[in-house]
């Protein structure tokens, strides 16, 4: 669905972001793409959309050159960004303006998402709240039907119960032919809801997994003691979180912070186990 | 469905791009009828008294027509032309924009559609009602409509309060014709070229390439006619007309230019 090969990005000739990145995405699955601050995040969802150009190698998606912004792949995108204005219409005005690009959008199911998130509809959007105007572009993107949905810091700006609708929402959203890209810093956000993790470090995916494969590997358990078969531990209230090898076929739940912290601080370690090798195979 | 053009998405887009112009364009006719309005209104009342019994005041009172006609017009379509893509310089608004599902020579079609052709038809029409409702009225105050003058051909009838679009113009005028849409050109490039400040940053451009070419075309003049006599020798831009023709002529060639160069612009604008 997406396909990365030799990507080269930088802003300043000084600064590369990205070296020779390898990446493939496949419909059917939610993403979630972690890296520290400045790892490039949101650089790489803007290079997927076509809205900022690569340096050099080559970028693929839906078998379109994505920089070339043509309609037919522009109207299979809904890109949801981090900051974003909406214009002080009322939201019918919005939908009977923009609907009209996306041949698959939804009216009915938009009207339910609108219901479901509580967005006070009768309000012109640029007068609503953040997190409403955030639900609002969400809800949009959504019933749009687009086959590739990137979203960068979704849940910023929502309350608790908007996080939680959002999580059940995503859920009955992915599709065999839809392929969802969720970068976010805010880990917790992403419990339950991605079935892979793309992990940027060092200008390059470091790590590119299904979660069973992850929890299939290697078990996320907190001990009170440290045992030697322990990859990475962290400190926590009576013990320590720890990643150890699954040898027992135990059913952990991962801990996407944890397995954050210890891909950056024990990569090789953890990246030869998880059986990704450096240009990103998926395993 | 074409991903190059498409007449049905044009359309869509032009009523789309409604939503995020259609307030400033309103404003902006909103506050150039005031202008106009203020210009007939002051020059009326200054003359109030007089209006009724000199018929001969027709020419000064309404003098103001033509320049402010034709300066404020030309600086109408720059505001309007570089506020069009100015949202492309603001991330926030910017990925909306580009990620609409429109091909880029339909979203720079839907931008000439706005700043040059709806821009130019809303400001000749609200000039020429304006005009109408102003001239009608000292038409019907004035001292006399028309005045009968005797020329060496014989009587002439001479209309005191004309309607400005009914004016005898300069012959030469069709040959600036181009004007407006240079200017809308340069100001749409400049608009999708700099990220912030654009209208000032597109004029002092503008100025400044303008100077170094009326400086450098000196220069050269300087240079190749000093100490040396004019000749008459039937040269083809003796004939006012023909200069004319070559200023028309360069100014539709560089009007091409600065739309094809902002369509490029647009082509690979980045967030």
């Amino acid at each position: 669905m997406i396909t990365i090969k030799n990507l080269n990005f930088s802003y300043s000739k000084t600064r590369p972001l990205f070296k020779n990145m390898d990446l493939t995405l496949k419909e059917g699955h939610i993403y979630g793409l972690l890296g520290k601050n400045g790892a490039g995040k949101s650089t790489l969802l803007k290079n997927m959309a076509g809205l900022v150009y690569p340096v050099s190698g080559t970028i693929e998606v839906l078998h379109y050159n994505p920089c070339h912004r043509e309609p037919a792949l522009l109207q299979e995108i809904s890109f949801i960004p981090e900051e974003f204005h909406l214009p002080a219409v009322k939201s019918a005005t919005f939908v009977k303006a923009n609907a009209v690009f996306y041949p698959k959008f939804d009216h009915q199911y938009f009207q339910q998402l609108i219901h479901e998130f509580e967005i006070p509809i009768e309000q012109k959007l640029a007068n609503m709240s953040y997190g409403q105007k955030k639900k609002y572009i969400i809800s949009f993107g959504l019933a749009s039907n687009t086959k590739i949905m990137i979203m960068d810091e979704p849940t910023n700006g929502l309350d608790i119960p908007s996080k939680v609708q959002f999580r059940k929402i995503m859920a009955s959203a992915i599709s065999d032919e839809r392929c969802v890209i969720i970068s976010t810093h805010q880990v917790r956000d992403l419990d339950n809801l991605i079935d892979a993790v793309i992990l940027l470090d060092e200008h390059r995916v470091v790590l590119n997994a299904d979660v069973n494969i992850i929890t299939d590997r290697i078990s996320f358990k907190k001990v009170r003691e440290l045992s030697d078969d322990v990859l990475y531990a962290e400190p926590a209230l009576g013990g320590y979180n720890t990643i150890q090898l699954n040898t027992l076929g135990d059913d952990s739940k991962l801990d996407l912070e944890l397995l954050f912290n210890a891909v950056l601080q024990k990569k090789e370690l953890i990246t030869n186990l998880l059986n990704v090798t450096e240009d990103v195979e998926r395993i | 469905m074409s991903n190059v053009f498409n007449f049905n998405r044009l359309c869509a887009l032009i009523r789309r791009q409604w939503i995020a112009v259609g307030k400033i364009y309103m404003m902006s006719i909103v506050i150039i009828a005031g202008i106009f309005i203020a210009f007939y209104g002051f020059s009326i009342f200054n003359n109030y008294g007089d209006i009724s019994t000199h018929s001969e005041m027709g020419r000064y009172v309404l003098n103001f027509r033509q320049p402010l006609f034709y300066f404020l017009g030309l600086f109408f379509i720059t505001i309007i032309s570089s506020s069009y893509f100015s949202d492309l310089g603001q991330k926030t608004k910017a990925i909306f924009e580009l990620m609409i599902p429109a091909s880029r020579l339909e979203k720079f079609l839907s931008a000439v559609f706005y700043t040059a052709i709806v821009s130019l038809s809303a400001y000749f029409l609200l000039f020429f009602l304006v005009d109408l409702a102003f001239v009608s009225y000292l038409r019907s105050i004035g001292s006399s409509i028309t005045t009968i003058q005797m020329e060496p051909r014989g009587p002439v009838v001479v209309d005191n309060w004309m309607y400005f679009f009914k004016m005898e113009k300069s012959e030469f005028l069709p040959y600036f014709y181009f004007l407006p849409f240079i200017l809308n050109a340069l100001f749409l490039l400049g608009s999708i070229a700099y990220q912030n400040y654009q209208y000032i940053k597109t004029a002092i451009t503008m100025i400044i390439y303008i100077a170094v070419w009326i400086i450098t075309f000196i220069y050269v003049m300087k240079l190749t006619t000093d100490n040396t006599i004019g000749i008459d020798n039937n040269n083809y831009f003796d004939e006012k007309v023909h200069s004319l023709q070559l200023v028309l002529a360069i100014g539709i060639f560089l009007t091409l230019t600065f739309w094809g160069l902002a369509f490029l612009k647009l082509k690979e604008k980045e967030v």
